[in-house]
């Protein structure tokens, strides 16, 4: 009875609440109450003694400030929360408290709590860096759900037994071997070359339609290369390869080689699920009007993957990958009369182009035709006709008209490219954004090396223009972080509530700082993950920092997908602001944790660019 | 002078010489807080449910090392005081006989100051056990927290002209003093919040 107030505490105490009940009472029934009037100063000490100090502090109520030995403010603890961990773990040697406000505090003894962090439920929250307690805040949430098929690995799926054979196999032989086995599909291996693949399609076709002997070798029936996949990969990593490749099967491999055969009909078995299905409802569309209903199961995908704790990042990958496919659908369904069109090449830009967003907010998408074809006839009927079907399927019309029904973004690659330049030489802050937008497309239809050409300008450009960087930079700097000084959120100005556009002030300057790395660097990918890892292996970013920037952006985007949500069903428009007060205070230590990663980034920038110099 | 020889007389009534460290100067500077919850609220009919001490240490409230003790009922439970502190005959089975639990609580106490808020009524409670046994009363000296926040605010209300009317329920002094309501009508909590209060009201830049 007695110990119940404290039991309830320490459950709202994060790591403590994972702890079982058992162990909590052991802790709550160590527990003393402490009271600090305003001003108290302390310092925790590391060992035991009555004159000393070796207690971990909860704040029931009341602000305490934590200094460090060069009276530099680091944190301020209000209710909720601990501190003293770092001086009885012995991670740093000295820290000063002071109280802000009036404080009540339990204290527990060191002993006590050095007795507790080994158990395995929060021994890591005290010794792991900000990436592994995200990983573990990640896991926890996964934990709780249930666990999905979609999130299962690919070992979670019936495999079909791997046979193997030399490019010099007969067919009859392949056929012999493939029966005993009961599968379609073999490996190929090549002396020389890698292997390849070859199904029972290829060899019908081979001996009905080519009449082919059935004592000829198989090598020249392989196709290559082989699209493998992980046996420890998630399965829906596995259906994002069979779509994007367009394959009904890949080849499964374990660290030490070939190990079976992944099909997409047993794949389709596992998943029984919309994002299986919206894969093939995408395929079979006759009409656009057939695509009305796969956009609406993409939404409830989102959703659904967000419950389950999959990383968002992830979770933009795969709806980013549908949404190309549908994009590309409706482009097939409307020039299923102008085949020329297919000459072109058909941009994704911005957001989308990065494969960043999750929840549907605008298009943004451009047309290049080459050189050498004159401008096909009907092009701005078509265009129009276009970014309407976009629009009435559920993408929102770009507010900056950045779409290919403006003409200016539907030009020949010639024209496109003098357009570019003409906004490099003359930059305002809005033919930046252009640029910007433009650096991050992708190409959905159409000839690739329409793009790739216009963005080999801009690398040139900016090669030979190194005073453009800075400019390029300035908008990193541009919004503060929305904590002060004494670790406290800053409150919205009007409403006065804590909420913070995290789009603005975290999720931007991460991106747009990371794309103007990938400018000076020329690296060609476009999402900020991708682009990071290149950064990495450049050495431009250090391997620590780098993971840490990456695992931010993911926590910032997670955060804003979930307010997203929330507002969507309250049939809001979706913003960038999330409510602070909503978020645990877990979640709240982590993002200002993050804010820091993102302070030392504009630090980097800022070096990098010389960014203070044009400001 | 007065309380000097009351004292020597309750000392030289004192029925068994084991309780004689209740008249010992304390080797510590510790206070200890206690509350009650009864059958009623009347000392002279009512009984003991529960009891629950804590001790003050300097600023810290020694709540690891508390005493609480539940008292055997020889008769029901009037149904209107289980209301207030939730504690079902079915939860004194395993209490302590009357004397056996005071005892303890004598242990506990020694010679210290008593802090506590109407302690008044607590310590007749008390008393009403110990005097037919030791043939004594609770000799401790008591710091009745009410009357401290009644000084304080009487201070600074009284220079200004308003008349003050000063609202000395429990409810009331938490809400004032700013201090969590861990939950009341348990002894333990009410022992806690009471030595908070009292911490409250003796912090030095109070008075300032």
């Amino acid at each position: 009875m007695s110990y119940q107030q404290a039991l309830n505490f320490l459950h709202q105490v994060t790591p403590f609440s994972s702890l079982d009940d058992q162990s909590l009472l052991q802790i709550a029934q160590a527990l003393d109450v402490v009271y600090f009037a305003l001003g108290t100063q302390l310092e925790i000490t590391q060992t035991e003694s009555s004159k000393q100090n070796a207690y971990l502090y909860f704040v029931i109520k009341g602000h305490i400030a934590e200094y460090d030995a060069d009276q530099r403010q680091r944190a301020v603890y209000g209710h909720n929360t601990f501190f003293g961990d770092a001086i009885l773990l012995k991670k740093e040697r000295f820290l000063r408290y002071e109280v802000l406000e009036e404080a009540i505090l339990y204290r527990l003894p060191q002993a006590v709590f050095l007795a507790f962090i080994q158990q395995p439920e929060i021994e890591g929250y005290f010794v792991d860096d900000i990436v592994t307690k995200l990983n573990r805040l990640q896991a926890q949430v996964q934990a709780e759900a249930s666990s999905d098929a979609l999130m299962g690995g690919v070992t979670d799926a019936p495999w079909q037994t791997l046979v193997e054979v030399s490019s010099e196999t007969t067919i009859r032989s392949c056929v012999e071997q493939m029966n005993a086995q009961q599968t379609d599909a073999c490996v190929v291996h090549f002396e020389t070359e890698t292997p390849g693949i070859v199904t029972a399609i290829d060899l019908l076709n081979a001996l009905a339609l080519s009449a082919q002997d059935v004592e000829s070798p198989v090598g020249v029936l392989a196709n290559c290369p082989l699209i493998t996949v992980h046996q420890f990969d998630y399965l829906f990593n596995a259906l994002l390869k069979m779509t994007k490749y367009r394959l009904n099967r890949l080849v499964v491999r374990s660290d030490d080689g070939l190990v079976g055969i992944l099909h997409q009909k047993d794949l389709m078995n596992v998943f029984a699920n919309q994002s299986g299905l919206a894969v093939i409802k995408i395929e079979q569309a006759q009409t656009v009007s057939d695509l009305q209903a796969v956009v609406k199961e993409i939404d409830r995908l989102v959703i659904h993957l967000n419950n389950r704790g999959v990383k968002t990042h992830y979770i933009a990958k795969l709806v980013n990958e549908l949404h190309r496919k549908l994009i590309q659908k409706v482009f097939e369904l409307l020039a299923v009369e102008q085949p020329e069109l297919h000459q072109g090449c058909l941009l994704v830009m911005g957001s989308e182009g990065r494969a960043e967003q999750v929840i549907r907010t605008d298009q943004d998408n451009a047309f290049i035709w080459p050189d050498s074809i004159p401008k096909p006839p009907g092009l701005g009927v078509f265009m129009d006709n276009f970014s309407q079907t976009l629009i009435a399927l559920g993408f929102p019309p770009c507010p900056g008209n950045i779409m290919v029904s403006n003409s200016q973004w539907c030009l020949n690659l010639s024209d496109f490219k003098q357009q570019l330049r003409d906004w490099l030489n003359q930059p305002t802050p809005e033919r930046l954004m252009k640029v910007s937008i433009l650096f991050d497309a992708e190409a959905v239809v159409g000839e690739v090396s329409l793009l790739q050409a216009l963005k080999q300008t801009l690398f040139n450009w900016v090669d030979a223009n190194q005073h453009f960087l800075p400019h390029f930079a300035k908008p990193v700097l541009m919004f503060d972080a929305p904590v002060n000084f004494l670790g406290h959120w800053v409150k919205d100005k009007p409403s006065g509530q804590a909420k913070i556009d995290i789009k603005k002030t975290g999720i931007f300057p991460i991106v747009q700082g990371v794309r103007c790395l990938a400018l000076k660097y020329g690296i060609t990918k476009t999402n900020t993950h991708w682009r990071i890892k290149a950064l990495m292996d450049k050495k431009v970013l250090d391997e620590t920092f780098g993971f840490e920037l990456g695992e931010v952006l993911n926590y910032m985007n997670t955060l804003r997908l979930e307010a997203m949500i929330v507002q969507l069903n309250c049939e809001k428009t979706p913003d960038n602001f999330i409510q602070v007060t909503q978020l645990s205070s877990l979640q709240q230590d982590l993002l200002k944790e993050g804010f820091k990663v993102v302070a030392r980034f504009k630090q980097l920038i800022d070096h990098q660019f010389k960014v203070s110099s044009v400001l | 002078m007065f309380k000097q020889w009351r004292l020597s007389r309750q000392k030289k009534r004192l029925k068994d010489p084991a309780f004689q460290f209740l008249f010992e100067t304390p080797l510590d500077e510790d206070l200890v807080c206690f509350d009650c919850e009864t059958t009623g609220l009347n000392p002279k009919k009512d009984r003991l449910v529960s009891l629950s001490a804590v001790k003050i240490r300097g600023q810290c409230i020694l709540t690891s090392q508390a005493l609480n003790l539940t008292f055997a009922q020889d008769q029901a439970i009037p149904e209107g005081s289980i209301k207030v502190h939730m504690i079902r005959n079915l939860d004194t089975q395993m209490g302590l006989s009357p004397q056996e639990a005071i005892s303890q609580f004598l242990q506990f106490i020694g010679g210290r100051p008593l802090v506590g808020y109407y302690l008044e009524f607590d310590i007749a409670m008390v008393n009403r056990i110990i005097q037919p046994w030791l043939g004594i009363q609770l000799p401790n000296p008591t710091i009745e927290i009410s009357e401290r926040y009644y000084d304080q605010k009487w201070a600074q209300q009284s220079k200004t002209m308003m008349h003050p009317s000063i609202d000395l329920s429990f409810q009331a002094i938490l809400e004032d003093l700013a201090i969590p309501n861990f939950g009341q009508h348990d002894a333990f909590n009410d022992a806690l919040m009471t030595a908070l209060i009292y911490l409250k009201l003796t912090e030095p830049n109070r008075k300032s």
